[in-house]
């Protein structure tokens, strides 16, 4: 049966109290700015409460708020790189930069060279070694088969070990 | 794990740990006038949060009546409606103008889901499921009732819903004004519970009453579906959806899409024979919306926009989509009702059935509204899942 807003409300309320926190961090390692990571989990639970009533199976709420908050990152992403190449014609950037308490991606070199792989690989290692998901809750998460995460998540950690000199493996 | 596995894990959980709960902006909707546009889903979720605070009742929200005018003239209040309890095992027949109970209508052995009417205040369908899980199997009856309210029989209708590995089921039903058809919305629980699949469609269903006609349009991937209504006389067919992936291109505008199911076929692509007209919300997030039979207009329960919490059942033109009239608005901050789904039109568009929640409320509140103004009905059950009603 499809929710209404009361499900709505609620749930989205349990999900908040519950995961927001999580969900913050998630996005921080995944833009590295800890007010943008805010920005991008508050509009994921807008959204996701918007489309609540007309689910008919609002079940795997914090798998979609997972997707919504991978989703959001893309976009901004997408969003820093269109204000990059339009950078002349702009006043000012359209997105923050990191904030010296809460800028992560240039403090570290296995962060930076997280941050150099390719989307895919990177959301499905954050995913796997930032919040613990099994490979079935990734593929659940980024819509891929799981085999796509295994081959995904070893690519990634083999670039990984590239990147800093060594190799992925033992 | 690798050591460069370890260490991607060290790393991760420590840049993470440098957002700690003190360091989050509070959960606080703005004043009015001054919330984000991505801060709009706050105020009821703040209004939820606060349900023990609230001193205001369900009294106080009646008595702020409609904020707008009036239609032109009353049109007759249905005798009966439909209604539905979540998980019952029969639909209750109701007087419209109290709210008492005339007669049950039950189907053996199944769980009732959805009611729709048609225009002859005498014609219900309902849909009922047998079975659970993959197993669950979806039927489709049609009730006349005599002039006091009685049930007669139950007509099986040629259309049957099996939920199968993608689990298939309903989400909503529009019985024809004439009664002669039933629209079925039917989407695959698949969707969000289960790893979503481009093969999983939603899909509506069309069957003609005493033929095997049928018809079927098959959504785009990852398109959900749902309020069904009729309008043209029975010649299309409204609905809303929804893509459950990515973001939506305009997330403040929501769209009522029509059916013209003129050509009845099998697997038809369902945006080829639909067009669509955007209501001018505003900002305000469209919860649930359902045409008028005449076709006129769209009556939609809308969310609060931004910079409001209030709660307005409006009408929208349908051809232009620009909003005409405020048929209700519940109360601002401070004052609650939470949330509200517009659940059934009469043929005129002036009295409707609407279900809503207050945030002293333990349940959702049947309501009906004639003319603006609103008049409870006595609740089936006290629950918060919704309850279905037609007329």
């Amino acid at each position: 049966m499809p929710a209404g807003r009361s499900d709505a409300d609620r749930a989205v309320t349990v999900l908040f109290r519950e995961h927001h926190l999580e969900l913050v961090r998630l996005a921080l390692v995944m833009t590295g700015d800890l007010a943008t990571a805010e920005d991008v989990v508050q509009d994921a639970f807008e959204r996701l409460h918007r489309r609540w009533p007309r689910l008919r199976e609002p079940d795997s709420a914090l798998a979609y708020a997972r997707s919504a908050v991978l989703n959001g990152c893309r976009s901004l992403a997408r969003r820093s790189a269109v204000a990059r190449k339009h950078l002349p014609r702009l006043a000012g950037p359209l997105i923050r930069g990191p904030g010296p308490e809460t800028a992560v991606a240039e403090q570290s070199e296995m962060l930076a060279a997280l941050g150099a792989l390719p989307r895919r690989q990177r959301e499905v290692l954050v995913l796997r070694y930032y919040a613990d998901l099994d490979v079935d809750e990734i593929a659940r998460t980024l819509r891929i088969t799981p085999s796509a995460v295994r081959s995904t998540a070893a690519r990634g950690l083999s670039a990984l070990g590239a990147s800093l000199g060594r190799t992925g493996n033992d | 794990m690798t050591d460069i596995e370890e260490r991607l894990r060290g790393e991760l959980k420590a840049a993470a740990g440098r957002a700690q709960p003190h360091l989050l902006r509070e959960l606080t909707p703005p004043p009015p006038g001054r919330l984000r546009g991505s801060a709009r889903w706050l105020a009821p979720v703040a209004a939820v949060l606060a349900v023990a605070l609230v001193v205001l009742g369900v009294r106080a929200i009646l008595r702020a009546g409609p904020a707008g005018p009036g239609p032109a003239g009353p049109a007759q209040l249905p005798r009966f409606y439909v209604a539905v309890a979540p998980g019952s095992r029969d639909a209750v027949v109701a007087r419209s103008a109290t709210g008492a109970v005339i007669s049950r209508v039950v189907i053996p052995g199944a769980t009732v889901g959805w009611v729709s009417a048609a225009s002859d205040d005498r014609t219900f369908a309902l849909s009922a499921s047998t079975g659970s899980g993959a197993a669950e199997v979806t039927r489709f009856y049609q009730v006349r009732l005599s002039a006091g309210g009685r049930p007669g029989g139950l007509t099986v209708l040629p259309l049957t819903v099996r939920a199968g590995s993608a689990g298939y089921g309903v989400n909503g039903i529009a019985l024809s004004p004439d009664g002669s058809r039933l629209a079925v919305a039917v989407v695959p629980a698949a969707l969000l519970s289960n790893r979503p699949s481009a093969a999983h469609r939603s899909r509506i269903e069309i069957a003609t009453l005493g033929t095997s006609a049928a018809g079927t349009w098959v959504g785009p991937a990852y398109l959900n579906i749902s309020n069904l209504s009729w309008t043209d006389g029975g010649r299309r067919l409204g609905y809303l959806s929804d893509y459950l992936r990515g973001f939506p291109r305009r997330p403040d505008v929501t769209r009522m899409y029509l059916l013209d199911p003129s050509r009845p076929g099998q697997d038809q692509e369902l945006s080829a024979s639909s067009s669509a007209v955007a209501l001018r919300t505003g900002t305000a997030p469209i919860d649930s919306a359902l045409l008028t039979a005449a076709g006129h207009a769209v009556i939609a329960w809308a969310g609060p926009a931004a910079g409001s919490s209030a709660e307005i059942l409006a009408e929208y033109s349908a051809a232009t989509g620009q909003r005409t009239r405020v048929l209700y608005r519940g109360p601002g901050h401070g004052d609650f009702v939470v949330q509200g789904e517009l659940l059934s039109t009469d043929p005129s568009g002036r009295h409707l059935l609407v279900g809503y929640l207050t945030a002293r409320g333990d349940h959702l509140v049947l309501a009906r509204l004639d003319n603006g103004r609103l008049t409870v009905l006595p609740s089936l059950v006290r629950s918060l899942q919704p309850t279905r009603a037609a007329w």
